[in-house]
């Protein structure tokens, strides 16, 4: 009987270890396993006829990463740099980028072009933009960077007002970007110019002339409130020059940052002292798949403010960003209703109320088939909400000037065209994008933006041809509306077409 | 010894249970999520990472792009960055991801984005997602497999679908060979199931105890004739520093 049992037992066990599949995938974390390769599979032209014989290559042994090859010329293949390399080169790199278009436009700025006589009333003019980045990147130490960039812009003679990649829109009216601090383009600049230097790989600081972007915002960005000069809307991905500033940055718990930037900016003069220098902290924190942004900025002779930013996803499909800034009185010369003079406006400033702007966004890109759709609403908290307060700026302005002219002194504090950079207090801004559609070298889009609280805006669809590299033609009307007048009508006028020819345009 | 043999015998009946329902699936029943997660386990690294990467980039009508590029990786920290280095036009371009957040650094702006492992890379068919660690086990849930051959390859034939909507594409089909676990092709597609894209993977170098596929072609099924073709060289396991991982180091490489 026990003989029984014990047969009946092993019975029992044979058949349960039996029945367990045999674990036919290695655990995880078993050691790499022998690779048979099977041989003798027969060509069809399928890609799966690659899986034809041994597919794994031999054993590779940890290595150190290649030394670096500089950054003069393209790395050849097999030579990845490690990363102490990459900051490290025995030669001084110099390149740059040319920008070359030239554009024919055509405007009816008094009234829409009729049918009947579609040439009446048109006027044109022909703008070429030629313009050369040049850089130089030294790096004679991992821990001693120098890194200078110049813009030469045609004519290359003399010294041009404003000429400048920022202005080769004809469409210039008292609303338009102040080319940088608003005096004279030289045609020859030294965009940037700086340093950087590190400790222990640390702290890692940067001193001179140099780009500072705070905002998140792609058409506007209220907090973005080191850069000299804003964002042009029609070319919102254009570089725009920084403060002379050091900057002062430490990566911390992995992903966060801490900044501190000490600004000269445009304000500094021979007589420039040590108390007029501007003080801004900032710090990036990343909460889940957002990455929050606070700072503030600090200058004795500009409002204080503070600011915060985020970006992040939503559906893991379309981007959104939000900044906001609050201004401790405004920076702003800004108008209002005459006391004295019924009808009329006379300037102020503000030097106590808070003053908050602030924007929102959505992007969405479909990389694959080259589509990028992007909407932005801006709350401008300095600017006006009505048409007659804007137009009432606009004319105190000119008869500031007109006093000016005329040796006398107007009243109150002057008015510039700074005061008058978007001048309305609500705005939208869009654009969508469709690049070399079906791989045809065909990009079909279409830009709007439009100043909500004095109802104006422009419409520009546009299509660019690429027939082959580094020739492109872009055809783009623009179309205004609103009351005449208004920001946009100023600007963009009723109706324009623009004839763009890009050539040769591209990095060196 | 009747003590020993009952509890024997309850042994041999609690593997019976559990053994049974294996039996009913059939002998050869693959663990397919142990499948997902061995291809993390035998392409992620558990120490540092580099490598070359060049993409010829092939559309009809026009002329092969290349594109070079450094990766570094730290998977065990979720850590990634990627350094253009040609052509001139992108050089100085750097990408960073850290805990599922990437960044894409444009030295001309000088601005830092925001970006999506959803989004191509540079003008290929290639997604950003394809230079990084590999997810499957937490990202993937299989539908339904089959059996089958690939070229001279038994393989294991594994639809999956996303479990979050951070994936880079919601629904993937995997050919996964059955004797090592290598991945082998994959067919990714959009949440209208619609066959984006067509991955091969004939070629892997074995790093130590992974692997990384040193060979990639990528086809586009939208646009025809459009195709990539991915190689890696020198790859290296050598520790990098810490600050490789951060957005200064973006800031200082580029030009």
């Amino acid at each position: 009987m026990k003989r029984f049992r014990f047969l009946f037992c092993a019975c029992l066990l044979a058949v349960s270890v039996l029945a367990f599949p045999m674990p036919a995938v290695p655990a995880p974390d078993d050691p790499a396993p022998a690779v048979p390769a099977p041989a003798g599979a027969q060509s069809t032209g399928s890609p799966d006829d690659m899986f034809g014989g041994n597919m794994v290559q031999g054993q590779a042994q940890a290595q150190a990463p290649a030394a670096g090859q500089g950054q003069a010329q393209a790395p050849a293949q097999g030579q990845a740099a490690g990363p102490e390399s990459l900051l490290q080169s025995k030669g001084v790199d110099i390149g740059g980028y040319l920008f070359s278009d030239y554009t024919t436009f055509a405007f009816w700025q008094n009234a829409y072009p009729s049918l009947a006589d579609p040439v009446s009333g048109v006027s044109s003019s022909f703008v070429p933009n030629l313009e050369a980045d040049v850089y130089l990147d030294a790096r004679p130490y991992t821990f001693f960077r120098v890194f200078g960039k110049l813009k030469v812009v045609f004519p290359f003679g003399g010294s041009a007002l404003g000429v400048s990649q920022a202005q080769t829109s004809p469409f210039t009216s008292i609303y338009s970007p102040p080319p940088g601090s608003g005096t004279s383009v030289p045609n020859i600049s030294v965009f940037e110019l700086f340093a950087d230097v590190n400790a222990d790989e640390k702290v890692f600081l940067r001193v001179g002339q140099q780009v500072i972007h705070w905002g998140v915002g792609y058409f506007f960005s209220p907090a973005d409130i080191l850069s000299l000069s804003p964002i042009n809307p029609l070319q919102p991905a254009l570089e725009r020059q920084g403060p002379l500033a050091l900057t002062v940055s430490a990566p911390f718990a992995r992903v966060d940052n801490a900044y501190l930037y000490v600004v000269a900016n445009q304000a500094m003069t021979s007589a420039f002292d040590p108390a007029d220098l501007g003080v801004a902290p900032r710090v990036e924190l990343v909460l889940g798949n957002y990455e929050i942004g606070v700072g503030g900025y600090y200058q004795k002779d500009q409002r204080p403010k503070a600011m915060m930013t985020a970006t992040g996803s939503l559906f893991g499909t379309l981007g959104i960003i939000g900044e906001g800034v609050v201004s401790y009185g405004s920076d702003r010369v800004r108008v209002e209703p005459s006391s004295g003079a019924p009808g009329g406006w006379q300037s102020f400033t503000d030097t106590t109320t808070p003053y908050f702007s602030g924007t929102v966004g959505l992007s969405y890109g479909e990389s694959s088939q080259h589509i990028s759709v992007i909407v932005q609403y801006y709350y401008n908290g300095q600017g006006y909400s009505t048409l007659s307060q804007e137009q009432g700026a606009v004319g105190l302005l000119g008869s500031q000037q007109a006093a000016l002219a005329m040796g006398a002194q107007p009243a109150g504090p002057l008015l510039s065209a700074n005061d008058l950079l978007l001048p309305g207090q609500h705005y939208i801004a869009g654009s969508a994008a469709w690049a070399d559609i079906r791989a045809s070298n065909l990009d079909l889009g279409v830009f709007y933006e439009g100043n909500l609280s004095d109802g104006s805006g422009v419409v520009s669809p546009y299509a660019a041809y690429t027939p082959f590299q580094y020739f492109t033609v872009t055809l783009a009307p623009f179309i205004g509306y609103g009351e005449p007048g208004s920001e946009f009508m100023t600007k963009f006028g009723y109706f324009a077409v623009s004839l763009k020819v890009t050539v040769g345009e591209g990095a060196f | 010894m009747k003590a020993f043999m009952k509890r024997f015998a309850g042994m041999s009946i609690l593997f019976l249970a559990l053994g049974v329902p294996a039996l009913w699936a059939g002998p050869d029943q693959p663990d397919v999520a142990a499948l997902l997660q061995r291809l993390d386990g035998m392409t992620n690294f558990t120490g540092d990472f580099t490598a070359e990467y060049t993409e010829i980039s092939q559309h009809p009508g026009q002329q092969p792009a290349v594109y070079r590029h450094d990766v570094y990786r730290r998977d065990r920290d979720g850590a990634m960055t990627i350094i253009m280095r040609f052509p001139d036009a992108q050089k100085g371009q750097g990408y960073l991801e850290v805990d599922n957040n990437f960044w894409f650094y444009d030295p001309e702006s000088r601005l830092f984005s925001h970006a999506s492992l959803k989004q191509s890379w540079q003008n290929t068919e290639a997604v950003n997602s394809d230079f990084f660690r590999t997810t499957w086990a937490k990202d993937y849930a299989v539908e339904s497999w089959s059996e089958g051959t690939l070229g001279i390859y038994p393989v294991y034939v594994v639809s999956v679908k996303g479990t979050n909507d951070q994936v880079t594409f919601p629904f993937k089909k995997i050919w996964v060979r059955k004797d090592i676990g290598l991945l082998l092709k994959a067919e990714d597609y959009s949440l209208s199931r619609r066959l984006m894209r067509t991955v091969y993977y004939p070629q892997y170098l074995q790093v130590g105890d992974h692997y990384v596929a040193n060979r990639m072609l990528i086809v586009d099924n939208l646009n025809v004739g459009a195709k990539t073709e991915l190689t890696i060289a020198d790859v290296s396991t050598a520790p990098l520093p810490d600050y490789t991982f951060t957005k200064a180091f973006l800031q200082q490489v580029n030009r």
